[in-house]
């Protein structure tokens, strides 16, 4: 339970989001968690539902990628073959991508995730799932952006700044205004902070 | 020539907007309730422009 007597500033790991308090725990903790499993960091500040919503949407997305790809989408190279631009991109998933970094070095060709050996291969590859290496390479990529999010929410918690005090408590500067009222046919929140 | 696509990968549009949409709504709220109302506002703000970007590139084509 997050005490209200708590100084809630940005900078805070307690800080408020539609009108809660929320505890970020320790944020960093938290990030490199959120980076290597999409919603383990937010499991970890017990934001359970968050967290599960994370973990199915960019999961499935990805794994979506994947089946598309015909399982070869993701792979890392940076040689005459292909310089693969793309998969700095599809590592912001953490974990899941990371047996290509492993691949890139001491994977053998047809491997999982091992990249190709020359320029044939990867032309073969593309001829066998017409399109679908495009496509697969694109939801792994929008998979590996959208736990970028993740990951930034897991540290500072939802995108609208949050208040810098709770209701009726001074801050700092000893500014007691209240809060603007939420506008008419808003989402229906109970905070200001959580108008978009 | 109209502009056309098979319906496999038309399908495979919406697993990903709604995985995007429920991410974006993830982000921007805390509480469940408004993080599904944040979802379908950017599930149909994206659709919208999806369809509207459509319509604009089959008209292009139709002038060609």
């Amino acid at each position: 339970m997050v005490s209200t007597k708590n100084t809630v500033t940005r900078g805070d790991s307690v800080i408020m989001a539609d009108g809660e308090l929320l505890n970020l725990r320790n944020r960093y903790l938290a990030v490199i968690l959120a980076w290597l499993i999409p919603g383990a960091g937010h499991f970890y500040q017990r934001r359970y539902a968050k967290s599960s919503i994370f973990f199915l949407s960019i999961l499935s997305s990805f794994a979506l990628g994947m089946f598309v790809g015909g399982g070869r989408c993701v792979y890392a190279s940076w040689n005459s073959v292909e310089k693969r631009w793309q998969y700095v991109i599809q590592a912001g998933i953490g974990l899941p991508a990371m047996p290509a970094a492993y691949q890139a070095y001491y994977g053998k060709p047809g491997q999982f995730m091992a990249p190709p050996s020359s320029t044939d291969d990867l032309s073969q590859w593309n001829a066998e799932t017409a399109s679908g290496m495009d496509m697969g390479t694109l939801y792994t990529m929008i998979a590996g952006l959208l736990n970028m999010l993740v990951m930034f929410d897991a540290f500072a918690g939802p995108l609208p700044p949050p208040t810098t005090k709770p209701k009726g408590e001074k801050d700092s500067t000893g500014d007691d205004k209240k809060p603007a009222p939420p506008k008419a046919g808003a989402s229906g929140s109970s905070s200001p902070v959580a108008q978009v | 020539m109209p502009i056309s696509m098979s319906l496999e990968y038309l399908l495979l549009y919406f697993p990903l907007v709604i995985s995007v949409s429920l991410v974006v709504g993830g982000t921007r709220h805390e509480r469940a309730d408004l993080v599904l109302v944040q979802a379908q506002r950017t599930f149909v703000w994206i659709t919208t422009f999806m369809l509207v970007s459509y319509a604009v590139l089959q008209f292009a084509s139709w002038m060609v």
